[in-house]
């Protein structure tokens, strides 16, 4: 994000002409006196205007969530917190935005939307799902590995009146990759401290294409090997695979057989880990047809009410840790900040 | 100071100012009985006037300009208990709205307005076009045809769809960059619920309050249930408005202000204005619908805001 004019509350920062943090920070945007403007509004617009009263005060973000604000967020409130996890274009972003957009239109999976504390942040992964972007081709924005890791809250309300606040992470594919090939960084996946539920997202158009499913398939096992052997699914309490594009599985000509692949595969995650002691449980989705129209929204509902049912044990923040390096705990030790 | 203070909240276009014009024009003209009437005639009515003149006159209010922030003071009276009671709409422009959801700041004078009031005419208008049609619902033809939330119109004749030209897929030779988010393009809905949220968070401190949703040019809705087609056109805010973090308690009006198809003052009149022109008395062109409603009787909304309906 560039910096604009008036941005930030200190006096001698240069972040406005520089786009460089007086305090070092970076994203500019983690800096507590940054201000930042996610529109195509002018900075004009937002400039002091003489005529007026008094000057604009700012409101709630409603952008995604960073860690910072989850830690005191989990604080006062009990979530649901399932991190998906994907290598690149395994579909993670265009699950979210799909979520979001089923209880746009309606309730769904039994539940109606109460609420959601980044609203903004599905509106900006959804966008270029509308007919208003002026494509032809629905999709998502790319997350990249530049991003910080980001939580979206959705809080839902069952027919019965209660709530429940499901909290989905959403993180650069690249970062999951690199986290496999080189474990020291597992430790840096802090969304899996903090989940009771590992998401882990099957690309089913790299398993259906016969060039990509060889090594594709072993890296897959290998993601789940590399957290599983070095404790990042410790906390967890479930732990299942998405296997996503169910529509490019059935679009293919050899459908019989992709399905009866994707069958097989499926099994073998669960024989192989269930010998590692880990229990993992596999279903289908398509969060966005495109390929072919007739499978529809497949496995969502479904995915809702496994992941906000009743009988699902909530939560619990890890207990904070004094002295330590990492951020995640550093955050949990002073959850309203002053780390 | 007010006894009942209520804010008046929508997007640009969403009615209000023409709604505070023909409530003006209904109470004070006393041409037809309504369930609270006007009370005593004292402060600064030089907004209500200018745009009941309007109203009266057959042309287009004058929606609020987006550096004004008008406070339209209306005295009423209860009759059934002869008590008084000062109802304060504060009309602020839509941009102000859609400004405050792009740049996430907002005149502090929409604070103190937020927190005074005790309960919400929220406006949209049955006029809007649909701004959340997606790409597959236009060319995927994933939804069958009773559901299909409609490429020109849906099934209550909502007649337009905002949308960017789009190349049909056949047509569509290679995937186009990404356009950035642009917040203006973001669906009516999603902005009034996120702007409602904010209103929950600081600086502003508003609890969940009575909300009473009223759908403006109802004349061109195709329906005569304002909440049916509420949750049809607006789903996600009629959840929102409905579960607990929304609104201690909800109802939806379909309202027609203007009772038609009117010009601004100095172009050419419509067809609708000289039919408009010869209801006699003026106050029958407006026409409200919902729960327990009387003909023309603006001031139901109002009165149950009040809570005063039961009352009565």
């Amino acid at each position: 994000m560039s910096a604009a004019p008036d941005v930030c509350s200190k006096a001698d920062c240069p972040v406005a002409t520089s786009g460089e943090c007086a305090l070092g920070k970076d994203p500019v945007e983690s800096c507590p006196n940054y201000q930042s403007i996610d529109s195509e509004l002018d900075a004009k617009d937002l400039a002091p205007d003489p005529k007026a009263k008094s000057q604009p005060v700012q409101i709630r973000s409603s952008d995604v969530m960073l860690l910072e604000d989850l830690v005191p967020f989990m604080q006062r409130r009990q979530i649901r917190a399932v991190a998906l996890i994907g290598e690149h274009r395994a579909g993670k972003t265009t699950l979210l935005a799909s979520i979001y957009e089923q209880f746009c239109r309606g309730n769904f999976a039994g539940l109606s939307f109460a609420g959601s504390e980044t609203l903004v942040g599905f509106a900006k992964r959804h966008y270029l799902a509308l007919l208003s972007s002026g494509r032809s081709d629905a999709t998502v924005p790319r997350t990249s590995r530049d991003d910080p890791i980001a939580f979206f809250h959705l809080c839902l309300q069952r027919e019965a009146g209660d709530l429940v606040d499901l909290v989905l992470s959403d993180r650069s594919g690249e970062a999951y990759g690199a986290a496999r090939t080189d474990t020291s960084l597992i430790s840096s996946l802090i969304e899996l401290t903090l989940a009771n539920r590992a998401c882990f997202l099957l690309d089913g158009a790299k398993l259906a294409s016969k060039e990509q499913r060889p090594a594709y398939s072993r890296q897959f096992k290998q993601m789940i090997h590399a957290l599983h052997d070095n404790g990042a699914l410790s906390h967890v309490n479930d732990v299942e695979v998405l296997a996503t594009k169910f529509d490019v599985t059935t679009s293919q000509k050899d459908v019989d057989q992709q399905t009866e692949y994707l069958d097989s595969y499926e099994k073998q995650l669960v024989d192989e880990f269930a010998e590692q002691g880990l229990d993992i449980q596999t279903h289908r989705i398509c969060a966005l047809p495109k390929a072919d129209h007739k499978v529809g929204f497949k496995g969502l509902d479904l995915l809702i009410k496994r992941w906000t049912e009743q009988n699902s044990p909530s939560p619990i923040p890890p207990r904070p840790i004094p002295d330590t390096p990492r951020q995640v705990d550093r955050l949990l030790a002073h959850p309203e900040g002053g780390i | 100071m007010a006894d009942h203070q209520f804010m008046v909240f929508g997007l640009q276009a969403s009615g209000k100012t023409t709604f505070a014009a023909a409530l003006w024009h209904l109470i004070d003209s006393r041409e037809v009985s309504t369930s609270l009437a006007k009370g005593a005639h004292t402060g600064d009515y030089h907004y209500l006037e200018k745009i009941a003149q309007s109203w009266c006159d057959g042309w287009q209010v004058e929606r609020t300009k987006s550096d004004e922030i008008e406070s339209a003071r209306i005295n009423l009276r209860n009759p059934s208990d002869r008590a008084e009671l000062t109802l304060e709409f504060t009309d602020l422009a839509g941009e102000h709205f859609e400004k405050a959801f792009a740049t996430r700041f907002c005149a502090p004078e929409l604070v103190e307005i937020v927190n005074a009031a005790e309960g919400m005419l929220l406006f949209v208008s049955a006029k809007r076009m649909v701004d959340d049609v997606t790409i597959l619902d236009a060319f995927g033809d994933l939804t069958d045809e009773e559901d299909a939330p409609a490429v020109g119109g849906t099934e209550n004749a909502i007649v337009e769809v905002e949308s960017a030209p789009a190349i049909p897929p056949a047509q569509a030779t290679e995937e186009l960059p990404e356009a950035p988010w642009d917040a203006s393009k973001t669906p009516l809905q999603i902005q009034l619920v996120d702007l409602l949220q904010a209103f929950q968070a600081a600086p502003f401190s508003k609890r969940p309050y009575k909300v009473a949703v009223v759908i403006s040019a109802w004349d061109l809705a195709d329906s005569t249930d304002p909440a049916q087609w509420f949750s049809k056109r607006f789903p996600l805010l009629d959840q929102f408005l409905r579960g607990k973090m929304g609104a201690s308690a909800l109802r939806i009006y379909g309202v027609s202000a203007q009772g038609g198809e009117l010009s601004q003052k100095g172009t050419p009149p419509t067809p609708d204005r000289d039919k408009l022109m010869s209801i006699m008395p003026a106050s029958k062109r407006i026409r409200v619908d919902g729960p327990s409603v009387v003909p023309h009787d603006l001031t139901r909304p109002v009165l149950w805001l009040s809570g005063l309906e039961d009352q009565g």
